[in-house]
């Protein structure tokens, strides 16, 4: 939602990026409301073509796999990808242990740090907390 | 980003919400990519559906009258339009005097005080900050 670079990305590393994110909504085998709502905030923001949209809605139902998803990654797409997996693994509330491990393999992949998911997690919390300081403003605007 | 109320609007209200942010983009007279991809994150966000989607991208070349649209909708979808309207209105990097003249419109018509729409302002720029530290996490600054 926020001022981002994925939508300067080249449009087949965009692509990339949202089947990344495809996968990610489909790690725990639910799709909750909360994720699917990260999810098409996500895909809006990586400017994808309808067609593209929906080709990409249909990888939520038979997700690619990692190695496929990881293949079409440059370093900027796969480093935001990995960043925007980790709010998609924490948008229903928990990461579980087979969020984590695709988060730590993306880790790997990309050569990044090895407390890269935990810092990831900390700053997402951080959001959490700012997205909740705006509801309690909205709640107390004057009327 | 995340859940939010929007996601709990009507159709008709998602519908008017997203016009006000298409307002404001268009404020300025330049539309960038930038505002292009907020309203696309936020329509994405309250999960509107794909073909009202497409009758909105079509207003960005002659968006609605403000007062027409605010007029159907109620205090809390204003109030809610006024949050991401400010993140609409700053994405580009810098608030247009045409810009807050709209926001100013939105607040009054919400009912929204000028202290609130200066805490609000404040709660855009922290969360800009937040989402500034992901790229030196990621190590793409």
């Amino acid at each position: 939602m926020l001022p981002d670079t994925v939508h300067k990305l080249p449009r087949e590393e965009r692509y990339a990026y949202a089947r990344l994110l495809a996968f990610m909504a489909r790690v725990d085998n639910e799709l909750t409301i909360d994720e699917m709502a990260m999810f098409e905030q996500r895909l809006g923001t990586a400017l994808l073509s309808p067609k593209q949209r929906e080709m990409i809605r249909t990888a939520l139902k038979t997700p690619p796999s990692l190695e496929e998803c990881l293949s079409g990654l440059g370093p900027e797409a796969g480093r935001l990808a990995l960043r925007d997996a980790t709010l998609m693994a924490a948008a229903d509330g928990t990461v579980d242990e087979d969020e984590l491990a695709v988060l730590e393999t993306i880790v790997e992949h990309l050569g990044l740090a090895e407390n890269s998911v935990e810092r990831l997690l900390d700053w997402t919390v951080k959001g959490n907390l700012w997205m909740q300081e705006g509801f309690d403003l909205l709640n107390t605007l004057s009327e | 980003m995340y859940v939010d109320l929007t996601v709990d609007f009507t159709p008709d209200e998602a519908q008017g919400y997203a016009q006000i942010m298409i307002i404001v983009a268009s404020a300025d007279g330049a539309l960038v990519k930038e505002e292009l991809a907020i309203i696309e994150a936020l329509m994405g966000r309250c999960m509107m559906h794909p073909e009202m989607r497409v009758d909105l991208r079509n207003m960005l070349e002659d968006p609605p009258k403000l007062n027409l649209v605010m007029e159907r909708l109620s205090p809390l979808v204003l109030k809610t339009a006024l949050r991401d309207a400010i993140l609409v209105a700053a994405v580009d990097g810098e608030y247009d005097p045409e810009e807050i003249k709209i926001l100013k419109q939105i607040a009054k018509s919400a009912g929204v005080k000028k202290a609130d729409l200066s805490a609000l302002f404040e709660w855009v720029k922290a969360g800009w900050e937040w989402h500034k530290q992901s790229f030196g996490h990621l190590k793409l600054v």
